[in-house]
């Protein structure tokens, strides 16, 4: 077992304040501090724009729309709000998202395999998120029916219910119910 | 309380459910826009969408970096800052903006600098003077300035170049995000004084901002300020 440093919870990681230092001079308009902002997090925000729109064009475009909607944005960015990370990565997201909603439906192969291993965590993000990713972990696991795929793939590829439906081989006119009952199981396991 | 009366909700519903498939992304766009309504109006359902964006950010991992293309950035910066060609003379607001971002902690050393304790509390004491010095914006310019509430003026002494044949410097009072003001134009050197019109008086108090900058002789024509921004600086009650 390798040797990990207990950090308190208070301690955040270096990385984090610089980006979110970052933020808040790019709300007071400086155009250098967004420059820097770009070349620490567009890297990921470009992850998350190509794994949900699976086209390296569409996501060019709108990785230009994500990064005009942080600067327009960045004065909301609140530390309450979690991590400038996760700020930043449900912007890219979410705007992913609504374009894939625009789309015509079924447009995406939802049948192709990603690799499901997630990139290596520092150790820092390792040692602070152990607790919550143990417990979100342990609640996953108590789902039936692949529902815990169903969340996680919902989330990170964007689907829709009619893609979880085809995807999970879920009748169409019950998927919601299908999932939100395993919503439901989660929270209150997340609860407890 | 909101009232959800979203179909396809049996077994009576929980909003915590419908939540979390705003925050997942599979609600159809009117209950969308309703969540986002309500997240801004009740603290509770804010709350509840707070806990599902942490607690579903850890899927976050999931996402790998990948490098965008190199011309990004430079597309990006031509859509929100204009191209390079229309460039020339950048925004003076924009300077003033970063200048307030880089320089809060240089301007409280520039006021010990001169004796005053900027880190004590201004006391409560109605009408203050103020006193503003004014930095260099990527100029050689500094300006002391004194605002006097009795006399209703202000006292300047500006050090550096003269602004030069054909050019004048001008000073602008600017209150938060409105527009500046000219106080009028000023020369270099040592007791100038500024007579502030009373109509102006009550918008001098701490915080504001005086700025300086470059304009023709006589200054700007329009009223408002044309040239670069050379100098300035935040009042501060003593």
């Amino acid at each position: 077992m390798p040797y990990a440093t207990r950090r308190p919870e208070v301690h955040l990681d270096e990385n984090q304040i610089e980006v979110a230092n970052l933020i808040g001079r790019t709300a007071l308009a400086d155009r250098s501090a967004f420059r820097d902002l770009y070349a620490r997090t567009s890297a990921k925000l470009f992850g998350v724009a190509l794994r949900i729109l699976g086209d390296r064009g569409e996501a060019e475009d709108a990785l230009q729309d994500i990064y005009v909607k942080i600067w327009q944005r960045a004065g909301q960015y609140r530390d309450d709000m979690g991590s400038p990370m996760t700020w930043l990565i449900a912007i890219a997201r979410n705007h992913a998202i609504d374009i894939v909603r625009r789309r015509k439906p079924d447009t995406r192969d939802i049948d192709e395999t990603h690799d499901i291993a997630d990139p290596q965590m520092t150790p820092e993000q390792s040692a602070l998120n152990a607790s919550e990713r143990a417990r979100l972990n342990d609640c996953l696991d108590t789902l039936p029916d692949g529902r815990a795929e169903a969340v996680k793939s919902a989330y990170v590829e964007g689907y829709s219910y009619q893609e979880l439906a085809t995807r999970f081989a879920i009748p169409l006119n019950t998927v919601r119910t299908w999932l939100r009952r395993g919503l439901l199981q989660l929270r209150e396991c997340l609860d407890t | 309380m909101s009232e959800w009366n979203l179909p396809g909700m049996e077994d009576g519903g929980d909003r915590r459910v419908v939540i979390a498939e705003y925050v997942l992304g599979l609600s159809d766009p009117a209950d969308r826009a309703a969540i986002e309504r309500a997240r801004a109006a009740d603290p509770e359902i804010a709350a509840e969408v707070r806990f599902w964006e942490e607690q579903l950010a850890q899927f976050n991992t999931a996402y790998q970096p990948v490098t965008p293309p190199s011309g990004a950035l430079s597309k990006i910066e031509a859509r929100l800052f204009g191209t390079q060609t229309r460039e020339r003379k950048p925004r003076w607001y924009d300077s003033l903006l970063v200048w307030r971002a880089a320089t809060g902690v240089a301007l409280a050393a520039a006021l010990v600098g001169i004796g005053l304790n900027v880190l004590a509390p201004a006391p409560p004491e109605p009408r203050p003077e103020l006193v503003t010095a004014m930095q260099p914006v990527e100029s050689d310019l500094s300006v002391l300035a004194l605002y006097e509430p009795g006399a209703g003026q202000l006292r300047l002494t500006a050090e550096g170049p003269p602004a030069g044949e054909g050019s004048d410097y001008e000073l602008w009072l600017i209150v938060g995000e409105d527009t500046p003001i000219s106080l009028g134009t000023i020369p270099t050197g040592a007791g100038h004084s500024v007579v502030v019109d009373e109509n102006l008086q009550p918008l001098f108090e701490q915080g504001i901002t005086l700025a300086v900058t470059l304009e023709q002789a006589g200054g700007s024509p329009t009223g408002a300020a044309q040239g670069p921004l050379v100098s300035a600086g935040t009042a501060k009650a003593i």
